[in-house]
């Protein structure tokens, strides 16, 4: 397991020291499709995303967020809070390629006892090539502070 | 305001609800399945007696759990489009997370067209349709609140 971070860790401008890694398969987006109930065929109909100019079919966009929202709350630990999470849809992911998560923290600041920090986050194939660019701001334990009740993972 | 692609008919919907689902009961199942479909088969999602363990009363869903059984295409009820539409592309996603969600629980979606703009793209007029859907669960918190963008590429007129 991963240790948790603490708000006086974290150095602004650092890449966060998390990222989350997944390759695309047909299959995979048909366990999404089912799990939100998105049965679009642009997701899963080959044919189909053919005849609309695509050349294989398409990972979901809320597919990725979720995944961004996965980064986060793996790295921010239980005794962590993800609070806000967006991200715009650049480009399509088909299957064969791989998603990769990555942030980077844009500022820290405590308010209202709470300890937060924003972060800039992506996903990314595995060229490198961006689709998602979005943000983050989460929360995290202070040392010496007794952690907030109620913790996300 | 009004442009090439929003009429005063389509800017006056702004504002109006949205047939963005029903209530619906959080389920142990389908917490799981969406946490199988991230690959995030966290204990906390996963395991009742871990959850527990940890103050939660059963499992906890996953962040962006809420939009499962989302009616995206809501928006477009509400909107007569007086141009071509070529294709409707998911654009963006926006969640603020203010409640943990557990299963047991019920939520309630409850949709509004939130704005309307356009912007001349490379292959002509993109029309941004940002819906705003809040989650209130069975004691009247608000748990969630997701603002997606769906764009709507307008077939050039010739």
């Amino acid at each position: 397991m991963k240790t948790q971070p603490y708000f006086e860790d974290i150095r602004v401008g650092e890449e966060i020291p998390h990222q989350v890694r997944e390759p695309l398969s047909t299959r995979g987006l048909v366990k999404w499709a089912a799990a939100v109930r998105d049965f679009y065929e642009v997701h899963y109909d080959k044919d189909f995303a053919r005849s609309i100019g695509l050349r294989d079919v398409i990972a979901h966009g809320p597919n990725k967020c979720a995944l961004l929202g996965r980064l986060m709350t793996e790295w921010i630990g239980e005794a962590g809070r993800l609070h806000r999470l967006s991200c715009t849809h650049k480009a399509s992911n088909f299957p064969g390629e791989t998603l990769v998560c990555r942030g980077r923290v844009k500022d820290k600041y405590s308010k209202d006892g709470r300890h937060y920090v924003e972060c800039e986050v992506w996903v990314e194939n595995q060229d490198g090539v961006v689709a998602a660019p979005g943000a983050a701001t989460v929360s995290l334990p202070s040392r010496g502070v007794e952690p907030l009740p109620s913790a996300r993972p | 305001m009004s442009g090439a692609l929003i009429s005063e008919q389509m800017r006056a919907a702004v504002g109006s609800p949205l047939a963005s689902g029903q209530p619906f009961a959080v389920e142990k199942g389908s917490i799981r399945d969406l946490a199988e479909a991230i690959n995030h088969l966290h204990p906390l999602y996963v395991d009742e007696a871990y959850a527990q363990s940890t103050g939660h009363g059963s499992v906890l869903a996953p962040p962006t759990y809420p939009s499962y059984n989302l009616a995206l295409g809501a928006p477009l009820e509400v909107l007569t489009f007086e141009f071509p539409v070529g294709s409707i592309l998911h654009g963006s996603d926006d969640w603020e997370f203010l409640g943990n969600i557990h299963a047991g629980d019920i939520l309630t979606p409850r949709g509004k067209l939130l704005d309307l703009y356009e912007k001349q793209g490379k292959r002509g007029g993109m029309l941004f349709i940002v819906s705003e859907i809040t989650y209130t669960n069975q004691r009247g918190e608000v748990v969630a609140i997701y603002r997606p963008t769906e764009v709507v590429i307008a077939l050039p007129t010739a």
